[in-house]
This record gives structure tokens, sequence and C-alpha cells, in this order.
């Protein structure tokens, strides 16, 4: 079905679910390349993941989920992919709804499809009170930036195409981060579609959101989708190449 | 402003100017940076000098207090100083991201090249 698709999964200490993970991908995406960025853990991540038959980048645990998530844009832009199928490395997402959140992007009809947590009615997740309002924070002031009601800004879960990864990659000095990427797609004319998923609860080693992170990382983003909507980034090739 | 706190101003931009340079013979600064450190001490120094420009400035800026006009100046070119160093780490934290994820590409791509020797 797909032509090029790599599978990122970004780790950090998860020697519990990674072997699981990789093994529902691959289940789930036969064809599909499966590249782990780990963040240097301290645990068996790397090795299980090699041996499940995974490549492995290893990138400063300090660059976070953005460092990990950019290695892996700039590995798809490299290697020259059609798809690049974001999925997080504790097992909370589920590998089968790949396919569903595939689809539009596949179809043409989306150029990020975005696995999303909130937007069905009927959506039983439950998450902290401040991962809750920081979701609902973003996606008010998201929505209104972008133009059209988006649920969920700050998912893991994610599919883009070449053509969204070639754009991103050729940002220069980008970081990555959920929410100003939506923005940054959008402003570009890109199509960004919501695909309604199940995701489970976390289970193992806890997150490390807690309370001055969450306000850190609403403060940052905030900050950060005021100067996407004013700065124009300028396209590395324009300096480096 | 006494003649001893002029002598120990003139002696303290000496030094730093010294300093300065003597970093900057060893490299461990680079000249483009060295430029801004000489200005500064050049100022400092004609400041401790002219002990009447202290007046000068305190009536140009409208305070009353000579001493409070030194420390008006003093705030506003660390703040300036400050302001570029941050500009420079951010450029340096930019350049050092992007070298550590080619790192880490460049590093997989190598143990490809060795499995398929």
């Amino acid at each position: 079905m797909l032509n090029k698709a790599l599978v990122l999964i970004l780790t950090y200490n998860e020697e519990i679910h990674i072997a699981r993970v990789i093994t529902d991908v691959k289940g789930n995406l036969p064809d599909a390349d499966i590249l782990v960025v780990d963040g240097e853990s301290s645990d068996n991540t790397q090795p299980i993941a090699k041996k499940m038959g995974a490549w492995v980048i290893s990138v400063p645990s300090s660059l976070g989920i953005a460092g990990g998530m950019e290695a892996g844009l700039m590995f798809a832009c490299e290697q020259g992919y059609d798809y690049l199928i974001r999925i997080d490395g504790d097992g909370q997402h589920e590998a089968r709804e790949i396919n569903h959140l595939i689809h539009p992007v596949v179809n043409g009809q989306a150029d990020l499809a975005i696995g999303s947590r909130f937007k069905a009615k009927e959506s039983t997740y439950k998450t902290s009170l401040t991962r809750s309002l920081a979701n609902r924070l973003f996606s008010f002031l998201v929505s209104i930036l972008a133009g059209e009601k988006i649920y969920d800004t700050t998912s893991g879960f994610q599919v883009l195409n070449g053509n969204a990864v070639d754009f991103l990659c050729q940002l220069r000095n980008f970081e990555y981060s959920e929410v100003e990427t939506i923005i940054l797609l959008k402003k570009a004319g890109f199509k960004i579609q919501e695909v309604p998923v199940t995701m489970k609860p976390r289970v193992g080693n806890q997150s490390s959101f807690n309370f001055i992170r969450a306000f850190f990382y609403v403060f940052t983003g905030f900050l950060s989708l005021l100067f996407t909507i004013n700065c124009n980034y300028r396209r590395r090739q324009d300096f480096d190449d | 402003m006494t003649t001893k706190i002029q002598v120990l101003a003139i002696v303290f931009s000496c030094l730093l100017a010294l300093a300065v340079l003597g970093l900057t013979r060893r490299k461990l600064i680079r000249i483009k940076y060295t430029l801004v450190w000489l200005l500064m001490c050049l100022a400092f120094f004609i400041l401790s000098l002219c002990g009447n420009l202290f007046f000068v400035l305190a009536d140009l800026i409208g305070v009353y207090s000579p001493v409070n006009a030194v420390f008006i100046v003093a705030f506003i070119c660390i703040l300036l100083m400050l302001f570029n160093f941050s500009v420079i780490i951010s450029r340096l934290s930019y350049a050092n991201r992007r070298l550590t994820l080619k790192l880490g590409l460049l590093i997989w791509r190598i143990e490809q090249m060795e499995k398929q020797k």
C-alpha cells in the first residue's frame, strides 16, 4: 500500500514497552522501515530495539522529544521517505490504528494527519489536570490561528507526507514543537486532518510532566506560537547551501 | 570623584584591557568579542580620566547624583552585553543542536556500512 514509509519511535528508558511497540508496528506495517530515536537511555532500550530489527539513532536526552523528532525529520528527508509516521515508544498508541491514521495522507486529503485523543465524542481518554488545561489552552489558540478546530494539538501520534517533511527540514533554526508545526504547516498551505484514535493509559515508568514542566511548556509554547504567526522562517538553503 | 577612586578606576580599566588582550593572544577570546571589551575599557578609562564627565553625564540624563549616572550607564552597558551574549548563545545552541543530530545520523550510516562489509 505504501511507497516508502518510515515509522519513527521516540524513546527514553522504554525497555519495558519497546519490543511490543516494534512487534505491533511490524505486524501492522510489514513494509515500513522502523527508526528508533533514543535519548541515550540508561536501560536496555537500544539493544532491544536493535535486536528487534529496528534502526537506532542515539541523540542526547537534553534535546528532548523535539530533538528526537528533528532527527527523525532529517533522516526521512535524507533518505527520501514518502511518509513519516510518528508513534510514541511508551506503548500508549495502538499500532493497529496507523492504517486508519495514514489513510487521509495516502489519499491526498491531508499532508499531516494527527491522531486525536479528544476528537471523538465518545473519547474516554483521561489525563492529569495540568495536561488537560495545557491541551485545552493550546487547542483554543491553535484553532484560532489555524482557522479550523484542532482538538489535540500535542498528540505524538502523527503521519506526515514527504512534502511536509521536506518543508520542515528546510526551515532554518527550526525547533520542533507539535503546536508550532501545526501553525507552520497551515501557514504554508499544507492540509491538516485530525483522526480520532484511542490511547491506552501509561504503564510502568511515570511521565516526567509535572506542574513546573507544564508551566514552562505552556509558556514557551505560547511564546513560540506568537512568534510563529509573525515570523517568516527562512529556508536553510538560502544560508547554508 | 576623589583622586584615589580615579587612580583605582584607571588601573582597573588598564588591567582589564591587558587581560582581554592577553586572552585574545592565547586565542581564548575571538577578535570580534575583543573589540567590544576593548571599547568598554576605553570608555571606562576616559570616564575615569575626566571625572567631570560624570557631572556632564548626570546633567544629560537628568539625575542629581553623578554616581547614579554611572550606575545607569553601567547597567545599560551590561544589559546590552548580556543581550548580545544571549544572541550568541542562541546561535551556538542552534548550531550545536544541528551538529549533534547530524552526528547521530552519521554514526547510524557508519554502522550500516560496517554491517554491509
